[in-house]
C-alpha cells in the first residue's frame, strides 16, 4: 500500500535541551564481596557488614543454614560483542522492601524492629550465613544473582513521586532536573535512531524512564500484538492507511499538540511493521502479568530488530503500609515464577548471554513495623542484576543499628554506581555520558 | 449563531463528556458565551440510573458509570466527579469490594460541586479511603503514616509547604478509625485513637476533622486545587498572577467548588485554550462513542483498559497523569482499534457531502487542510456508500485533532 512517506520529528525538537551536565555528590566507592571469586574490591578494606552482623548476633537456628549453591553454580559468561547486548528492566514502582528481599538472618535487631513484619529465619533461603533471600524466590536462588546491597540516595526523600522521578531520570539529588529519562539516555548511545523502537516499555501509557533525544523509545500494552488494525474491505484498508499515514506527517507549523498527536500516530504505525514480525511466544509462563510483559520481552529481544532496552514495570502491590509480609510474598512469588519462565525461554532462543535483567524500586521501606502490620516509605533498598552475572552479594549490608533519622536504611551504594554498572559494565557506555556526579561501576559483577 | 461553534465544542469537551451530536448548535445558539457557560453550570443533571448490582463479579459500577458519562444529559456535574475519582483516588486494585467502592463514589458525586472541605473531610473517613490508604487499623501506638503524607502532597497542599514532622504528626492525629471490611463501615475507637494534641501544620490537632481543617486552612490548598481544577479544565497550569487570583476567590467562597469552575470557565483566556492538552482516554471514547451514536460501556471498557484508564482503577494514588503522554504511539494504536470498528450510520452516507457531515457529527469544527484532504481521498477510494460511511467516520475518530481537547 502506496501513501506518503511519513517525517518523523526527533525527540530533541520538543525536548529542546539536552542532559544538564555537572557535578554531583555521589557516594563514595561501593564495598564488594564477590562471594564467587573472592577478589578484592576497591573497598575490600571494609569488611562485610553482613557476615560480622551474621556472627556477631547468632540466630535462634541450632544448626546453621546451608551456603548457597551461588559458590558452585556455573556463571552464564556475557556475549562479547557489545551490540548484541540487550537490558530488561523490572521496575518495581511502590516501593519494594528490601529487607524482606534480601534478610539478614541473624541479625537480633531484625526482629526487634519489626516483630509484626520479619520473616522466619529458618524459611529464608541462605546465601551466607548472615544474609539470605526471600523465600519466595527459590528460582532466583538456584539461578543466582547480582545482589547490590543498600542501593539508595545519599538524601532520600520520602515521596514516591519524588523518588520515582529521581530513579526514571538518573538524577540523584534532584539537581540537575534532566528532561530525558537515564534509560532513554543508554537508549540514545546504544540504539540505532532508524530503528522502530530502541527502547519499549511493557505498560500502559508513556514511561519516562524512557525519554529519549536521538533514538525512539515507546510503549507498548503489554497483552497487546502492537498490530495496525484497519476496517475490513480491501478498498476501504487501502483508503484508510493512506488517510491514516496523510494524518500522521508531521507539520512544523502547527502546535505542539498536533505534532505529537500526528508523531504519536506515526511512530505507531512504524512500530506496528516491527511488532508483526516478531517470533512466536513461548508457553510456561504463568498467567500474571509480569509473564504477560517477560514473554513478549523475550520476543522482542530474540531478533535483530533494534530494540535494545525493554522497560518492565512490574504493577504489583509494592506500598505495603498494611499486612506486608503475606503481600510481599505473592510478590516475590510472582517475580521469582515469572523470572523461571524468562531466563528459561531465553536460554531456548540461545541469547541467555545477552540479555541482562536489572530491577529497580523508588525506595525500601521504614525499619520499624507499624499497628497494622505494614511498613511506612523508607530509604535504601536492594536491587539485583541477574542473567550473564558473577552471583554474589556486591556493597555492604546497610546497617540496623544506625538508621537515619527517619528510621530508614543509609544507602551503601549509591543508585548513580548501580546504573553506572548497567551503562559501563554492560553496555560500554561511559558512565559519565549517561549520569551526573562522576559514578563508578561496582566492579566485578559482568 | 451568537456563539462560534468551534467556542461551544471547546467548552463542551472541557465541562463535558461531550459533546455529543447536536448539542454544538444548541449551545451556540445561547446570545454570548458567558450565557452558554452559565446554560452549563445550571442545567440540571438527569436523573441518576438504578444503581449498579454491586454483589456480581466483574465490574458493573464501571460499565454503569461509563453508560452514565455516555448520557448527554449528564453534564458538568459528571466531568467534575470524574476529576475528583482522578484526585482522591482509591482502586478497586487493592480495595477489594465493589460495595465501599461505591459508597466513595456517591460520596464524590454528592460533593463534586460543593464544599471542598466537606469533600476532603468525608474522603478522610470514608471506608473505601481508609482501606485503600491504610487508615483503617492505623493506631496512635504505631500510626500509618500513608493518609497523611498523601493527604497533603497530593490531596491539599502539593510539596513544600509541610515536613516530615508534619506527617508523623498528621498519622497520629488521624489515628483510631477502625475499617470493617465485612460490613463496609468506619468508625473511630477512642482507645486507638490520639491522646494529646500534636503540631501539625503549626497549629495543635488531636482528630481527623482537625487535620482535615489544618490542611484546607493552609495558604498552599486553595492554590493547589485551584491549579489542578485549572489545568483540567484549562489544559495548562495557571499562570502564577492567574493561580494567586483563582486562589483568593476560592478562599473567599470558603472552598466551594462551583464559584472557582464558574471562574475557570468564564476567564477571557478560557477560549483561546482550545486543543492544548489531549482528550484523555474517558473523553476520547464518550467522544468516539458519541458520534458513532453507540452507547457500548463493554466496547469502551476494552478500550479503556488498553489506554490504561480504567475508571475505579487509577494506577497510583496521584490519579492519572495529565499531559502530552496521552498522544503516545501505543495511545494511538489503541485509539485506532476503536476507530476501525466505526458504524456506516445514515447522517453521513446519506449525505451530499460526506466528510462535511463527518465532521459535523464529529463536532470538528477547526480542521487542518491535511485532515480534511485525508478523508475525503479516502471518501474518494471507496465505492460503497456504506463502506464509505463508516470509513471517513472511523478516520475522523483517528484525526489528530480529535484526539485533542
Amino acid at each position: 500500500m502506496k501513501g506518503p512517506s511519513i517525517r518523523l520529528v526527533t525527540r530533541r525538537q520538543f525536548l529542546g535541551m539536552g542532559l544538564v551536565a555537572g557535578s554531583a555528590a555521589a557516594a563514595g566507592g561501593a564495598a564488594l564481596v564477590n562471594l564467587l571469586s573472592g577478589t578484592a574490591s576497591r573497598a575490600s578494606a571494609v569488611p562485610s557488614a553482613a557476615i560480622a552482623l551474621g556472627s556477631a548476633t547468632p540466630g535462634p537456628a541450632s544448626t546453621p543454614p546451608p551456603l548457597s549453591t551461588w559458590l558452585t553454580a556455573p556463571r552464564i559468561r556475557p556475549v562479547r560483542d557489545l551490540a548484541a547486548r540487550r537490558l530488561v528492566v523490572i521496575d518495581m514502582a511502590g516501593g519494594n522492601d528490601g529487607l524482606s528481599m534480601v534478610p539478614p538472618i541473624d541479625d537480633a535487631r531484625y526482629r526487634q524492629l519489626r516483630p509484626r513484619t520479619a520473616l522466619d529465619p529458618a524459611s529464608v533461603l541462605a546465601i551466607t550465613p548472615g544474609v539470605g533471600l526471600h523465600p519466595g524466590l527459590p528460582g532466583l536462588y538456584a539461578a543466582g544473582a547480582a545482589i547490590v546491597q543498600g542501593v539508595g540516595i545519599t538524601k532520600p526523600d520520602l515521596s514516591h513521586f519524588e523518588m520515582l522521578r529521581r530513579w526514571w531520570s538518573g538524577d540523584v539529588d534532584s539537581v540537575h532536573q534532566t528532561l530525558t529519562g537515564f534509560l532513554g539516555r543508554l537508549a540514545d548511545h546504544v540504539g540505532d535512531p532508524t530503528a522502530a523502537a530502541a527502547g519499549v516499555s511493557l505498560g500502559y501509557g508513556p514511561s519516562p524512564a524512557l525519554i529519549s533525544e536521538r533514538v525512539v523509545t515507546l510503549s507498548m500494552d503489554p497483552y497487546g500484538d502492537g498490530s495496525f488494525p484497519a476496517p475490513a474491505g480491501l478498498d476501504a484498508a487501502t483508503a484508510w492507511t493512506a488517510a491514516w499515514r496523510e494524518m500522521a506527517e508531521y507539520d512544523p507549523s502547527e502546535p505542539v499538540p498536533f505534532c505529537s498527536a500526528r508523531n504519536g500516530a506515526a511512530y505507531a504505525y512504524r512500530f506496528s511493521q516491527l511488532a508483526g514480525g516478531l517470533p512466536a511466544a513461548a508457553t510456561g509462563y504463568p498467567e500474571t502479568e509480569l509473564g504477560a510483559q517477560l514473554l513478549l520481552a523475550a520476543r522482542m529481544l530474540a531478533q535483530d530488530n533494534g530494540i535494545r532496552i525493554v522497560h518492565v514495570p512490574f504493577h504489583g502491590d509494592f506500598d505495603s503500609h498494611e499486612d506486608h509480609l503475606a503481600r510481599h510474598a505473592a510478590l516475590m512469588t510472582e517475580l521469582d515464577d515469572a523470572l523461571a519462565a524468562f531466563r528459561a525461554d531465553l536460554a531456548a532462543r540461545g541469547i541467555a548471554d545477552r540479555v541482562l535483567i536489572a530491577t529497580t524500586s523508588e525506595f525500601g521501606r521504614r525499619v520499624p513495623d507499624n499497628a497494622s502490620n505494614g511498613l511506612d516509605h523508607g530509604a535504601a533498598s536492594f536491587a539485583f542484576l541477574a542473567g550473564p552475572v558473577a552471583a554474589g552479594l556486591y556493597g555492604t549490608y546497610p546497617s540496623l543499628a544506625t538508621l537515619d533519622a527517619d528510621k530508614d536504611l543509609v544507602a551503601t551504594v549509591s543508585m548513580l554506581d548501580y546504573y553506572a554498572t548497567i551503562a559501563e559494565s554492560w553496555f560500554g557506555v561511559p558512565a559519565a555520558d549517561v549520569l551526573a556526579g562522576h559514578p563508578s561501576p561496582i566492579a566485578g559483577i559482568i | 449563531m451568537a456563539v462560534d461553534r468551534v467556542l461551544a465544542a471547546h467548552l463542551l469537551r472541557r465541562a463535558t463528556f461531550g459533546p455529543f451530536p447536536g448539542q454544538v448548535a444548541a449551545s451556540a445558539a445561547a446570545p454570548t458565551f458567558d450565557a452558554a457557560v452559565a446554560a452549563i453550570l445550571s442545567a440540571t443533571p438527569s436523573p441518576l440510573p438504578a444503581a449498579p448490582d454491586l454483589t456480581l463479579k466483574g465490574a458493573a459500577p464501571v460499565t454503569w458509570w461509563l453508560a452514565r458519562m455516555a448520557d448527554p444529559n449528564a453534564g458538568l456535574a459528571e466531568k467534575l466527579t470524574w476529576f475528583w475519582h482522578g484526585h482522591l483516588t482509591s482502586s478497586r486494585a487493592k480495595v477489594n469490594d465493589w460495595g465501599v467502592m461505591w459508597q466513595q463514589h456517591l460520596l464524590l458525586r454528592t460533593h463534586a460541586l460543593g464544599s471542598f472541605r466537606a469533600l476532603l473531610q468525608a474522603v478522610t473517613v470514608d471506608p473505601a479511603m481508609l482501606w485503600y490508604l491504610d487508615g483503617g487499623r492505623s493506631t496512635a501506638a504505631a500510626p500509618n503514616e500513608n493518609y497523611a503524607r498523601e493527604l497533603m502532597e497530593l490531596f491539599g497542599l502539593g510539596r513544600g509547604g509541610y515536613t516530615e514532622a508534619d506527617v508523623t504528626a498528621g498519622a497520629y492525629a488521624l489515628s483510631g478509625w477502625r475499617l470493617d471490611r465485612l460490613t463496609g463501615t468506619a468508625r473511630f475507637v477512642p482507645a486507638n485513637g490520639p491522646r494529646h494534641s500534636v503540631m501539625f501544620l503549626g497549629r495543635q490537632v488531636s482528630s481527623s476533622t482537625e487535620v482535615v481543617d489544618a490542611v484546607c486552612d493552609h495558604p498552599d490548598c486553595a492554590p493547589w486545587i485551584a491549579g489542578k481544577l485549572h489545568a483540567y479544565l484549562a489544559g495548562e497550569p495557571p499562570t502564577p498572577e492567574r493561580r494567586a487570583k483563582l486562589a483568593t476567590l476560592f478562599r473567599a467562597a470558603n472552598l466551594e467548588i462551583k464559584p472557582l469552575v464558574t471562574a475557570i470557565l468564564a476567564d477571557p483566556t478560557f477560549p483561546t485554550a482550545r486543543l492544548n492538552r489531549p482528550r484523555y482516554p474517558v473523553e476520547w471514547v464518550m467522544g468516539a462513542m458519541g458520534a458513532f451514536g453507540l452507547s457500548n460501556p463493554a466496547a469502551a471498557t476494552r478500550y479503556l483498559i488498553a489506554a490504561g484508564q480504567v475508571p475505579f482503577r487509577p494506577p497510583s494514588v496521584a490519579g492519572w497523569p495529565t499531559g502530552m503522554g496521552w498522544l503516545a504511539p501505543s495511545l494511538a494504536l489503541a485509539r485506532d482499534a476503536v476507530a476501525a470498528k466505526a458504524p456506516a450510520i445514515e447522517a453521513v452516507a446519506g449525505a451530499k457531502d460526506p466528510v462535511a457531515a463527518t465532521l459535523e457529527r464529529c463536532s470538528l469544527f477547526e480542521v487542518s487542510d491535511r485532515t480534511v484532504a485525508a478523508l475525503r481521498g479516502a471518501a474518494g477510494g471507496v465505492g460503497n456508500a456504506q463502506r464509505r460511511a463508516s470509513t471517513i467516520l472511523g478516520l475522523a475518530v483517528a484525526s489528530p485533532e480529535f484526539a485533542l481537547a
